[in-house]
């Protein structure tokens, strides 16, 4: 093993000893294979003309992933501009939903989750909740887990993602997360709780 | 009294931002008396466990970059270097 503190001053290695943690990171959170490379080559690149600003107080992969999290959101902010924001703010005026009567109140049966902690261990919990972010809007799923996997602040958010107002923001998180909430209780915890 | 609509909104934004004090005992007296939105609340303030469940699997994957991008991205940098190097003598 390298001693993380001395190898930053061999880019060299980088690519090697970070290259696929770093993709994996990126991948992560772009879901797109070429975004994630390219972010990859971002970083490496911005750390190479940055490298005499490392002072090696932090880890190197540490230091790489910091300056990752700013490609990433470059990265956003870049295909934000071209993302149809209409089909995003669209959440916020269309209100589609039988869930609730017309003042307000439940339409159905919110039920209680069961230990829902121990789901967390469980692959086959982990495929079904990833299938719900998959059955999202692409948009939404870009913005929830952006929301969730970045420290942007939501000015910040609502740039990148080409929203109009921080009211609009809560209001999109809001219907994602309760979409996401309702796939789960369907798909998982009434599911267990029938069985 | 608001609806369990609203107490769905706000439990969302709870979770990015600190509601007004005006909001938070909205929301605490509605949920004395509604146990739908008692388990909405709880449930959808957990799925940010789930969320960084599903994130820390994902970054524990096996995927690795592919040897073309892995050459290009090492030409790049070799490129770069080079020239940085160039500019300094």
């Amino acid at each position: 093993m390298s001693d993380p503190q001395n190898d930053a001053s061999d880019p060299t290695r980088w690519l090697q000893d970070y290259g696929d943690d770093l993709y994996r990171y990126a991948l992560t959170r772009l879901r797109d294979k070429p975004a994630a490379e390219d972010v990859v080559q971002e970083t490496l690149l911005a750390a190479l003309k940055a490298k005499q600003n490392f002072r090696g107080d932090s880890a190197v992969k540490t230091w790489l992933v910091g300056i990752m999290k700013h490609k990433i959101v470059d990265h956003y902010r870049k295909t934000g501009r071209e993302l149809q924001s209409e089909s995003l703010e669209q959440t916020v005026s269309t209100d589609d939903n039988d869930d609730f009567k017309a003042n307000g109140h439940w339409n159905v049966s919110v039920n209680y989750w069961a230990d829902p902690d121990s789901a967390l261990q469980q692959d086959e919990f982990l495929n079904v909740y990833q299938q719900c972010i998959d059955a999202l809007p692409a948009d939404q799923a870009k913005l929830f887990l952006l929301k969730e996997t970045s420290d942007m602040s939501s000015d910040e958010l609502c740039k990148a993602m080409n929203i109009s107002t921080t009211n609009n923001l809560w209001v999109i998180l809001s219907r994602t997360r309760k979409r996401l909430r309702d796939c789960l209780d369907k798909r998982w915890f009434s599911a267990v709780a029938e069985t | 009294m608001i609806s369990c609509k609203k107490v769905t909104e706000l439990a969302s934004k709870a979770l990015d931002e600190k509601l007004s004090l005006g909001q938070r005992l909205q929301m605490k007296l509605h949920l004395l008396i509604c146990k739908g939105c008692q388990h909405y609340c709880q449930q959808v303030a957990w799925l940010r466990s789930a969320t960084r469940s599903l994130v820390e699997r994902d970054e524990n994957c096996s995927e690795k970059l592919s040897e073309e991008a892995r050459s290009r991205i090492e030409s790049k940098m070799r490129a770069s270097h080079c020239c940085d190097e160039k500019e300094k003598s």
